[in-house]
């Protein structure tokens, strides 16, 4: 693979000594793509988000983000670079939906500062790229789930970030806003961004991803081209269950058996 | 949205113009010459009448803006840091601590106005500093919960020292005091209270208006903030020690004024929305006019002083049942 954005070699973490969460786990990101992670509850992926995005910090291993020790980005500098689309956030308070998505301005002002013109006009683009701009005055709490998610995209696209990092963001969704979201993200990788999302649907990887990593306890168990590593034998390894992929008019489909 | 904050900023303008009102009527209310109003004329001519302003009225007047601006932003930080909004200052440690110094020094170190001042002051910061120390040692649930605790843990505390302090007081002279004391009120403040108190209020209150636009992201929780390039930690100890300082220095003077941290930020949030960037400025001014209007229904209504922590809580719950018993009560709704 060429043009690298986003590695990690040998990364270790784990919440107490003994237990690791990350073990050991090795994967590449390539630019302007999108990768899906795939596994089941507990596999780490949550972790590993966190871990990328310096919230946590490995134990042991090494991150890289444009050939860079991510140890040689300033907080702030990482937090223009790297988008965190979180799941499931409780947002406690009643923000419209304009100043919940301004928020995601905060990397570019500083500690005492307040928005300012150049905040709202992006905030007005990814509004109106996302079809969001009809919502904007409508408090947070009394939007739907499709919406709500999307508006948490919003936040992060307001970053600009390079690399977009995505915590589950189908899981809640039916299937027309599950759609949605997926559209909005191969969108953005035509914009130059890179996506990265973890999931436990195998669907929603096939539906929009360029590569996949399977992951299983900390590990990542299998890593390439979505269509090589989509097959039954890996998908029922990862999940510790049966599985059978199947072609639909050359499309891949997942059942259980 | 640009309507919406000019709309903002014309209220605060609004606000601001009201709180110079209430500050200047309220010079002229009280009890002299007769209950009610003094003549201006009056304040130009006759020397007692200065004095009584210059000297009484006006310390306890800027004491009562002071005392007001500091409890609801106090409270308004409180809520948005624990993402709760039923939290209030006395919240980790600080109300019973204070109540503990006032009355050990009432008890132990003679009861002087200053003594009482300082020693509130010092107990009410050993109860956050507690506060913060047990927080770190438990070994449960993440940060907020552990100093929601923790502070839970310090006020039943200091409550029965307090308690202690009472059964060992003198019931004709010291348990009277503490009693007072407790209730709250402004009528021993003079000017040498006020400028005692000011330099923390100031330095604190100018941080937490500086920093309202981090307590909207550190209201969406650790890993939200930290994306957003916040230093949650860092700021969240910063912004809390700010508040909690200016909180800690104005009860030292005026002993227990409940309610106003809890029932302010929830009023201006009303009139706001929950953006900080407008509700705390709101916040500040709702609260100086409030406990101005408060303090001054306390000194001028009877004869006798009513003690303004019953004032401020009989109108801060009666204004918290109208507020919460209308309809888009959609306000608060956590999902």
């Amino acid at each position: 693979m060429s043009n690298i954005v986003l590695s990690m070699t040998d990364l270790k973490f784990g919440y107490t000594e003994n237990r690791s969460v990350l073990n050991a786990l090795s994967m590449q990101v390539e630019a302007g793509t999108i990768t899906a992670i795939l596994g089941p509850n507990g596999a780490g992926k949550t972790t590993l988000l966190h871990t990328i995005l310096g919230l946590l910090k490995p134990q042991s291993g090494d991150i890289y983000l444009n050939n860079t020790p991510i140890g040689n980005f300033s907080h702030r500098q990482l937090s223009r670079l790297i988008g965190l689309v979180p799941q499931a956030e409780t947002i406690p308070f009643n923000f419209s939906v304009f100043e919940y998505v301004l928020l995601g301005r905060t990397p570019h002002m500083g500690i005492f500062n307040m928005p300012a013109k150049q905040d709202f006009k992006v905030v007005n683009q990814v509004l109106e790229t996302l079809d969001l701009i009809k919502l904007k005055n409508r408090p947070m709490p009394e939007l739907s789930g499709g919406e709500r998610q999307m508006a948490l995209v919003a936040r992060a696209l307001v970053q600009q970030p390079s690399v977009l990092l995505l915590d589950e963001p189908t899981s809640h969704l039916d299937l027309s806003n599950t759609g949605a979201i997926l559209r909005v993200l191969k969108d953005l990788v035509k914009n130059g961004v890179t996506v990265v999302f973890t999931t436990h649907d195998p669907q929603a990887a096939i539906y929009s991803a360029d590569h996949l990593i399977l992951m299983q306890q900390g590990k990542v168990l299998a890593a390439g081209a979505l269509d090589e590593i989509m097959t039954s034998e890996k998908l029922s390894q990862t999940y510790g269950t049966k599985v059978l992929v199947e072609e639909v008019n050359n499309r891949k489909v997942v059942l259980l058996s | 949205m640009e309507h919406q904050r000019i709309r903002s900023n014309q209220l605060l303008f609004l606000l601001a113009i009201a709180l110079l009102i209430v500050f200047g009527l309220s010079i002229f209310v009280g009890r002299y010459p007769e209950p009610f109003w003094m003549p201006p004329a009056l304040l130009a001519q006759e020397a007692l009448a200065q004095k009584l302003v210059f000297s009484l009225r006006l310390p306890r007047l800027v004491m009562a803006l002071l005392l007001g601006m500091s409890l609801s932003a106090c409270g308004e930080v409180l809520q948005m840091l624990f993402r709760n909004p039923i939290v209030e200052p006395g919240f980790l440690g600080v109300s019973q601590g204070a109540a503990f110094g006032a009355a050990f020094a009432i008890l132990f170190i003679g009861g002087s106005q200053l003594n009482v001042e300082i020693s509130a002051a010092v107990f009410a910061l050993l109860g956050l500093g507690m506060s913060f120390l047990i927080a770190r040692v438990l070994k449960f649930g993440g940060w907020v919960l552990r100093l929601v605790l923790s502070g839970i843990m310090v006020s039943a505390l200091m409550s029965s020292g307090l308690g202690i302090l009472k059964y060992l007081a003198d019931p004709l002279t010291q348990l009277q005091e503490i009693t007072f004391w407790m209730l709250g009120g402004l009528w021993s403040t003079t000017w040498k209270s006020v400028f005692y108190v000011l330099p923390a209020v100031l330095v604190s209150l100018t941080i937490t208006f500086l920093m309202r636009w981090r307590l909207n992201v550190l209201s969406l929780g650790d890993a939200t903030a930290f994306s957003l390039g916040a230093s949650a930690k860092k700021e969240r100890i910063l912004l809390l020690v700010s508040a909690v300082v200016a909180t800690a220095a104005v009860t030292s003077v005026s002993g227990i004024v409940s309610w106003v941290g809890l029932i302010v930020p929830h009023l201006s949030r009303r009139i706001f929305g929950s953006n900080a960037q407008y509700s705390l400025p709101g916040s500040l001014l709702i609260g100086g006019i409030f406990t101005i209007i408060c303090d001054v229904i306390a000194r001028t209504l009877m004869a006798g002083e009513i003690p303004l922590g019953i004032l401020t809580s009989f109108l801060g719950a009666a204004i918290f049942v109208a507020l919460m018993s209308q309809d888009r009560l959609k306000v608060e709704k956590d999902e």
